[in-house]
């Protein structure tokens, strides 16, 4: 029943086009997190929110991974500010990047990464809800909920870590524009990486 | 010495003129799942000249690359040249886009052996008599179900000459080829507007086939959201849902490829439509979805004219449709598939006839709730799976051995429950005398279930239009198409329940009914027969053996069981029965698909015959071969009986070979997804369905599902 419910609401979804529109409320969403905790977006109103969709065996997520340029800005956002940094893996049982609770943790562990929930999405939900396409996919959500930005991470669209240094960092623009209470300029890119791996 | 110096002449000469001719054809480079190589068309260049470089890729099977706008994910070429000094190249020109789609994902891209051309520019001052060395570090990114990044430096030696070169050898033929199927400049006017759900293109005159467009930037279109199409009045419209891009700055110019299937024949136009103020007179664009319930107007509401044929014909009015479903369901009664549970119920009516009248009634409703019950479950089932994605048509159930194998080991139960070696129900007081309580209230609603479950493979013959158009409905539409075919099939016995005067025409129970009851038992075995031999084709001899040591532990148990009823033998005997029950079910699950051969099912007689796939048909469009297409299932009673009495016939035959027809089979026996969506195309849920591709002619005649001989050689000598 329950997945007849799941395939019905996809369907509404997938017929609805309910990508997140920038500059207009973000759409809630609640579910598990790695550390078995159920979370809604709109329990954190009041404070910014970072998505990062990931797959740990997408050569993209490995590049800002493996150089150390995710967890960095993960760091560097939450540092004194109020916000919120929610990792989603929406890799379906089977495909690339699909995880057990635990394995997600270890893999937090392991990088070093420091999101503050990781959120478990293996029917794709939130993924199909936010429109997410590839890994990395990131949207930048402010205090009221807004979605200000969604798009790429950067502005460098490989593999190749040693782009990274010449790269615009999207994410870090916004939250910096937001911060210093501007507009964001660059309001939504082309993501670009491994599509995200939803069940066929 | 001149013994050793003469061959080593001819050796240096063969070698340099053997690096000569592979000069222009540079080195293949093999990746983890690709193969690349750079190669010129011509085998030396002149100063000033313009001449393509191309790349070339073999792709793995099931990967792919991108195309320079690659749709909802992944990345286009990458290549960084490093040239002489004065060398200089164009943009790349890619190769015709496809569309590539990954669960609710859609790419643009490339499979197979995608050729990139470049033109390069030989600066006027380059030295005659000097090889020019070209390079290129290219970087793609190869996806199947997981992307890779691959890259590679490729390189091509280019000699410069006073005369210029000749195309070198198969290459050329390959980039000659590439050239001729880059876009052409469109020969019909482009113009867009803005319409609430985002652009929608309007091309007058389009040209004729199957319409996709890839535009150049990426997120001006959503790639995965439907297209809507229309032709109206002489102009064709291409409507769009936005992309962000486009919601951010709405372009002058929305610039792109126009793919045209046509024939087998896919052909590019390079569009460059401005911007023109929304028309006054737009007419409404609306989802593929919305025209499939609504009454077709005059207008050609899709792309493929076959597929808007067939869609309009369904889907007319819904009354009629649903009135077909009804008439539909009670015609089913008479069907080969459903007689041996008409026997199964005038079984149970004989029986009937001494009870009062309270009981008939009962069981006449509970008949009736057994088939509506199964038809909204298999109705539901199958909606549910074909959500999620699942590629299922109607009668779907009968395509696994195991269910096949179930209904054989039911059917070969009920026989021998006719033959008396046992009774159903739990007052036994000798078969004589009270046969009204065998079957029971239980039984009315076993035996419309099982009605509606052998009975499913007749309906698409008689109902495909009804059950194709059931399945593209919504839920609650389709369901209550399916209900009515059910209403159908119960109603006559509903009604003889029903209507007192009706009982009446009953005849008088007697003796006769053990009669009529044990000869009713050889209708059942019939049909296990013809499970038996769907087994076969499915699951081949093991399966057959499996269950066949079923049927020995069922009947084994079904006897054992007889006999406690009849006070002969006591709890043990309950427990062995049981345990034969249980027995039964360890070889039926062990059966497995094992591809029986399907000799049966594809051959006829002579005739060339082929296995169904589409790039088959497109080639033997190609060379406008006519093609007699069979989709047919073993498990189909109905293709079975077109196939011995029509189509394998010797003038049918001997017609076939006389005009050259070749006789494709697409075999649904087993589940097939690219069958089922082929038989989608044509508003069908199940089998069978025959096609005729006749010589010159653009699109395929649909025959009718119960053929005839002369309708057919009709057709082929048309």
């Amino acid at each position: 029943m329950i997945r007849f419910l799941v395939v019905m609401a996809a369907l509404l979804w997938s017929t609805a086009n309910a990508a997140p529109i920038i500059d207009q409320k973000a759409p809630d969403f609640t579910g598990l997190t790695s550390g078995n905790e159920t979370i809604s977006l709109s329990q954190f109103n009041g404070q910014k929110v970072v998505l990062e969709w990931t797959n740990h065996g997408c050569p993209y997520v490995q590049k800002h991974y493996n150089s150390g340029n995710m967890q960095s800005l993960q760091k560097r956002l939450a540092g004194g500010d109020n916000v919120v940094w929610i990792t989603v893996i929406s890799s379906a049982p089977g495909e690339q990047g699909y995880v057990t609770a635990d394995a997600a943790n270890e893999l937090t562990t392991s990088r070093k990464a420091a999101p503050d929930y990781v959120m478990l999405d293996p029917e794709g939900d939130i993924g199909r809800l936010y429109a997410a396409k590839t890994t990395p996919h990131m949207f930048v959500i402010d205090e009221l909920q807004i979605v200000k930005y969604a798009g790429a991470i950067d502005s460098v669209p490989t593999s190749n870590q040693n782009d990274i240094a010449r790269a615009e960092n999207y994410v870090e623009l916004a939250m910096r524009s937001l911060r210093d209470g501007k507009a964001v300029v660059t309001k939504q890119t082309q993501p670009y990486g491994c599509s995200v791996k939803y069940a066929k | 010495m001149i013994r050793i110096f003469l061959p080593c002449l001819f050796l240096l000469i063969a070698h340099s003129m053997s690096g000569q001719a592979r000069a222009q054809i540079g080195e293949l480079v093999v990746t983890d799942h690709a193969e690349s190589r750079l190669v010129v068309e011509r085998d030396a260049a002149q100063p000033g000249e313009i001449i393509t470089v191309a790349l070339m890729q073999t792709l793995q099977e099931g990967w792919h690359v991108y195309w320079r706008n690659p749709g909802d994910s992944g990345l286009p070429l990458s290549l960084d040249w490093d040239l002489a000094e004065g060398f200089d190249v164009g943009e790349v020109q890619y190769p015709l886009p496809h569309l590539l789609s990954l669960g609710p994902l859609v790419n643009y891209g490339h499979e197979g052996e995608p050729v990139f051309l470049i033109d390069m520019t030989v600066p006027e001052n380059a030295a005659v008599g000097t090889i020019a060395e070209i390079a290129v570090d290219a970087t793609w990114l190869i996806c199947a179900d997981i992307c890779v990044p691959e890259d590679a430096r490729l390189t091509v030696s280019l000699p410069i000459s006073e005369a210029g070169g000749k195309p070198t050898g198969r290459y050329a033929v390959d980039i000659d080829q590439a050239r001729r199927e880059q876009p052409a400049s469109a020969e019909f006017d482009a113009v867009y507007y803005d319409a609430e759900r985002g652009p929608v293109l309007k091309l007058t005159v389009a040209p004729k086939g199957k319409l996709e467009f890839y535009p150049y930037a990426p997120s001006v279109t959503e790639p995965s959201a439907e297209v809507y199409h229309l032709a109206h009045q002489d102009s064709y419209y291409l409507g769009f849902q936005s992309g962000f891009a486009y919601r951010t700055q709405k372009p002058e110019v929305l610039a792109g490829v126009l793919t045209v299937e046509h024939k087998g024949q896919r052909r590019g136009f390079e569009i460059f439509a401005n911007r023109i103020d929304p028309l006054a007179d737009a007419p409404e664009l609306k989802s593929a979805e919305v025209y499939k319930g609504e009454p077709a107007g005059q207008e050609n509401t899709s792309a493929d004219p076959a597929r808007a044929r067939y869609d309009g014909g369904a889907s007319q009015f819904l009354l009629p449709t649903l009135l077909l479903a009804f008439l539909g369901g009670i015609l089913l009664n008479v069907m080969p598939c459903v007689f041996p549970i008409v026997f199964l119920k005038a079984a149970g009516f004989a029986s009937l006839a001494r009870e009062d009248r309270g009981t008939v009634r009962l069981h006449g409703l509970l008949y009736t709730a057994g088939v509506l019950s199964a038809f909204a479950g298999l109705a539901i089932v199958l909606m549910v799976l074909r959500a999620g994605g699942e590629q299922l048509g109607w009668g779907f159930h009968l395509q696994s051995p195991i269910t096949v194998a179930i209904f054989a080991t039911i059917l070969f139960l009920v026989g021998l429950n006719l033959f008396g070696l046992f009774e159903v129900g739990s007052s036994v007081q000798g078969v004589g005398n009270n046969l009204a309580s065998s079957g029971g209230a239980a039984g009315a609603f076993f035996t419309g279930l099982l009605a509606v479950a052998v009975a499913a493979p007749c309906i698409g013959p008689l109902l495909g239009g009804a059950v194709g158009l059931a399945l593209g409905q919504s839920a609650a539409l389709g369901v209550l198409i399916f209900l009515l075919i059910g209403l159908g099939l119960a109603v006559p016995y509903l009604l003889l329940s029903l209507i007192p005067a009706a009982a009446k025409i009953l005849p008088r129970p007697g003796p006769w009914m053990v009669t009529l009851r044990q000869l009713f038992a050889f209708a059942m075995f019939a049909t296990v027969l013809w499970l038996v031999w769907v087994l076969t084709l499915q699951a081949g001899a093991q399966g057959v053996l499996n269950l066949g040591l079923a049927f020995l532990a069922i009947s084994f148990g079904a006897w054992i069981f007889g006999r406690v009823q009849r006070g002969q033998s006591g709890i043990l005997g309950r427990v062995a029965a049981f345990a034969m029950l249980v027995l039964a079910a360890i070889p039926i699950s062990r059966i497995t698909t094992a591809g029986g051969n399907g000799a049966e099912l594809t051959r006829l007689g002579d005739v060339e015959t082929m296995a169904w796939s589409a790039q088959a048909v497109s080639e033997l469009r190609a060379s406008n071969t006519p093609i007699f297409v069979d989709f047919t299932a073993a498990w189909c009673i109905t293709c079975q009986v077109n196939k011995r009495t029509v189509l394998d016939t010797a003038r049918v035959r001997q017609a076939f070979m006389e005009r050259g027809v070749v006789y494709m089979v697409a075999d649904w026996t087993n589940r097939d997804d690219r069958i089922t969506a082929a038989l989608e195309e044509f508003g069908r849920a199940g089998v069978p369905l025959y096609l005729y591709y006749g010589k010159d002619e653009a699109d395929p005649v649909v025959l009718p599902q119960l053929l005839t001989s002369s309708g057919v050689l009709e057709r082929i000598s048309e």
